[in-house]
């Protein structure tokens, strides 16, 4: 992430790049506050039938 | 759908496999089959191939997570629910990865869980393609 000079628009001010986002992304989903959030029966039953539906849409992939 | 067939009602407490079992007889006719622990689920998995198993996460010895990778392994096509009061992102997410079709909390109230159930049923006791013959 590097600040962008010489530009007015507010969203060229931040740059990511793609594997940093990632690479953040993956650690705050093993952070341990993250990992030990308590999730509603919504949430859960959501993530199941998200992943249910694409490993139907791709046989062959567990 | 009516449930019929083989049901695995796997945790180590009597009561709560009492509890499942009354829920799951309100859905059909079900031949309901015990095991209190992760090495009873997989031997009796092994003998008799049940159509569902419902599994406790928070077992000694083996827990629910490695029944399921257990199961799995035995039987890719397999259909677990998982059954339990952890509710942590982390272990959810470990049995989504596993596998299991779907994960339940037990706190959740007797009529909801029964009309979760039965959505989970309907929506994944079709056929086993893992096990359908060639033509």
């Amino acid at each position: 992430m590097e600040p962008r000079s010489g530009s007015a628009s507010p969203f060229d001010e931040v740059k990511y790049s793609l594997p940093e986002l990632l690479r953040d992304v993956k650690l705050d989903r093993s952070s341990s506050l993250f990992s030990m959030e308590k999730l509603d029966q919504d949430t859960i039953s959501r993530l199941f039938e998200q992943h249910n539906s694409r490993r139907a849409a791709k046989p062959g992939e567990e | 759908m009516t449930l019929t067939g083989k049901i695995l009602v796997v945790d180590d407490e009597a009561h709560i496999r009492k509890f499942v079992i009354q829920l799951v007889k309100t859905l059909g006719d079900p031949t309901i089959l015990q095991a209190a622990n992760g090495e009873e689920a997989l031997k009796v998995y092994e003998h008799e191939r049940p159509v569902l198993v419902l599994l406790d996460v928070n077992m000694p010895r083996i827990d629910g997570i490695e029944t399921l990778r257990r199961l799995k392994l035995l039987d890719p096509g397999c259909r677990v629910i998982m059954l339990t009061s952890l509710v942590n992102r982390q272990t959810v997410e470990a049995c989504l990865h596993l596998g299991a079709i779907a994960y339940l909390r037990k706190d959740n109230p007797p009529d909801d869980m029964t009309a979760r159930l039965r959505k989970i049923v309907d929506d994944n006791l079709g056929a086993k393609p893992e096990r359908a013959e060639a033509p």
